[in-house]
């Protein structure tokens, strides 16, 4: 999960228990990484052009970073027991490719659903063999540009 | 003693500066130059009536602003930031707007702590939202906020507490409070100069001039009474130094008695029934002068909807003793409140409003007035857009200063609208070029004592290049 121009890249990440993720800081400016979740409390300094450990992720549930420096700056990283999950697309739509055919019970998530942290599961249903499902989740915020305005503290 | 710490913080920051310059070091510059039409009247730069920043004498290639601005961590907790601003107007060309240092520990129970320290300004100007405090979406800034450049740096201590987003806060809130020397002049410029729309930012140490009673004075004077000859250091404005001076009862000037030497307070014993302090209007504003020892303090509040809404209220009092003078500045007494919205409207069209409404007043007491002592307000609107590398911007304000004293001689009243059109393209990274359309129109008062009609419309047109990095 990189930061650029002052934002988490990507903002989400989908992850299974136990993997690592780097943080690199592509800003030139120092950013202090960190998460209150219970999942994995950490904080970690990233000064510019320097090497940091990987942070271990190794329990599920929902991890919510911030920088403690700039207050926009959210990501969210879910880690998740299943070895089969993904991050939908622009159009809203996730390929899963070679999947035995079997029961999958379908979980989904967005930042932006407003639900609070815990509820991580949504709209899960139980299908068998089928090629495509469709999941509708109510948007509760429209996109906006933010180009035009500032939003930082200053 | 605000130029004793703004030395020592200097020391501090260019100590750290040197002993971890290496990553953690940032350096930010900006310069912006350009072409401007002549104004309608001298600026008051220049010690004219004119309103903008360059007058009737600045047509041509101007340096419209530049800034150096290095910032520092000191570990992941600890940081620096110091500002150089340049102005070619002002007579030092250089100067500081910015030294602080700034302490940012971790959230506690999904709660940001925050801790300022050093030269800054109140967070009040929504506009100025670009690296250095300079201007986002138009080359010249509002009145309102313009005023919080010239005047109400200072040197505090700010504390604030906010949320922590990555708490799960739907709403943005914070609370800000900070207590500050060094400005006890504010409302100086307000009062004898108005409401000015630029982009000029003050520093420690300079005086910002502004028109001179001297050659105002003996005008209106000598038509009302002919004999009279009012003398620059008979103004009837109130001196001292640094102690409490009476003024004795009266409502007005009063015969002066010349003294012997211009520009130095009369040593002779003063008329009854005169004002028996005799002084010098002066004919600038040095806004970081600390005159009475008192500390002012700001709050401020924060309520608001990431990246959606954003409002801020916040209340002023810098607590000056209106009744002290040194080194021929006033302390004023300045209260306001001010408002500030952002949000985000349809087809990504921003919209910011500002208004803010207060009141300034320096002298002692003679009867129930003060030597000078004004209500102010002002209020703007900016619609502003953005297209691939092109921003679109338009400004509408109004101001006012209503003059509550009775001294009809000092006419500070004023009360003016202005528009402002403006578009940039983002040629490259580091190079913006914008067009500007600035118009203000309007009364003010003491626009008469030089011979000009009380209302009046100035208006330039800017061409600038702004670099920066």
């Amino acid at each position: 999960m990189d930061q650029i121009d002052e934002k988490f890249v990507p903002d989400l990440l989908v992850i299974q228990v136990g993997s690592r993720v780097d943080f690199p800081n592509s800003d030139a400016v120092l950013h202090h990484v960190y998460s209150f979740s219970d999942a994995k409390p950490f904080d970690l300094p990233l000064f510019h052009g320097r090497i940091h450990a990987p942070v271990v992720f190794d329990q599920p549930g929902l991890v919510v970073v911030g920088c403690n420096i700039h207050d926009h700056m959210v990501g969210h990283i879910l880690v998740v027991e299943s070895p089969v999950h993904g991050i939908t697309d622009e159009r809203g739509v996730a390929t899963f490719k070679d999947l035995p055919e079997t029961d999958y019970r379908v979980g989904v998530y967005h930042p932006d659903l407003g639900l609070p942290a815990e509820a991580v599961a949504f709209g899960s249903t139980r299908i068998a063999a089928q090629r495509e499902l469709s999941i509708r989740v109510p948007g509760r915020r429209e996109l906006v540009s933010n180009e035009a305005l500032a939003w930082e503290d200053y | 003693m605000g130029r004793l710490l703004t030395t020592t913080l200097s020391i501090a920051l260019v100590g750290g500066f040197t002993a971890t310059a290496q990553a953690d070091t940032r350096v930010k510059a900006m310069g912006e130059f350009g072409l401007t039409t002549a104004g309608r009247y001298e600026s008051y730069l220049d010690g004219g009536m004119g309103k903008l920043r360059f007058g009737s004498d600045d047509e041509g290639m101007q340096l419209f602003g530049g800034f150096l601005q290095v910032e520092n961590d000191f570990g992941a907790l600890w940081n620096s930031v110091i500002s150089i601003d340049i102005n070619d107007q002002l007579e030092n060309p250089v100067g500081f707007t910015e030294a602080l240092l700034r302490y940012r520990p971790l959230p506690i129970r999904g709660m940001r702590f925050r801790g300022k320290l050093g030269l800054f300004r109140p967070p009040i100007s929504f506009e100025h939202s670009a690296d250095g405090w300079a201007t986002r979406y138009t080359i010249q800034a509002s009145a309102l906020n313009s005023w919080v450049g010239e005047e109400l740096g200072a040197y505090g201590f700010e504390a604030s507490v906010s949320n922590d987003r990555a708490s799960g806060s739907e709403l943005d809130w914070g609370l800000k409070a900070a207590v500050f020397y060094g400005n006890d002049p504010v409302g100086t410029m307000l009062a004898w100069r108005g409401w000015s729309p630029n982009n000029v930012q003050t520093r420690p140490g300079d005086k910002i001039p502004f028109a001179d009673p001297v050659d105002i004075v003996p005008v209106q004077w000598s038509q009302a009474e002919p004999n009279l000859r009012i003398d620059k250091r008979l103004f009837g404005y109130p001196t001292g130094s640094g102690d409490k001076i009476p003024f004795s009862d009266h409502s007005g000037p009063g015969q002066p008695d010349p003294g012997p030497d211009p520009g130095q307070p009369d040593p002779g014993q003063p008329d009854p029934g005169q004002y028996d302090i005799t002084s010098v209007r002066p004919s600038q504003a040095e806004p970081y002068l600390e005159i009475d020892n008192r500390p002012g303090y700001y709050i401020a509040a924060d309520l608001g909807v990431p990246q959606r809404v954003r409002l801020r209220l916040m209340h002023y009092d810098n607590r000056a003793d209106p009744e002290i003078s040194k080194h021929g500045q006033y302390a004023w007494r300045t209260v306001f409140n001010s408002v500030g919205f952002q949000t985000e409207l349809p087809f990504g069209v921003g919209l910011i409003g500002q208004y803010m409404w207060g009141r300034s007043y320096m002298g002692p007491k003679s009867g129930n007035e003060r030597a000078v002592d004004i209500d102010f307000d002002a209020k703007f609107v900016l619609l502003t857009k953005v297209l691939g590398e092109n921003r679109f911007s338009v400004r509408r304000e109004w101001f006012a200063v209503d003059d509550n004293d009775g001294r009809d001689f000092d006419p500070n009243g004023e009360s003016l609208r202005g528009w402002t059109l403006s578009y940039q393209r983002q040629v490259t990274p580091n190079w913006r070029v914008a067009f500007e359309w600035l118009e203000v129109e309007g009364t003010r008062d003491a626009r008469e004592l030089v011979g000009l009609q009380r209302n009046g419309t100035e208006d330039a047109l800017y061409a600038t290049l702004r670099w920066s990095r």
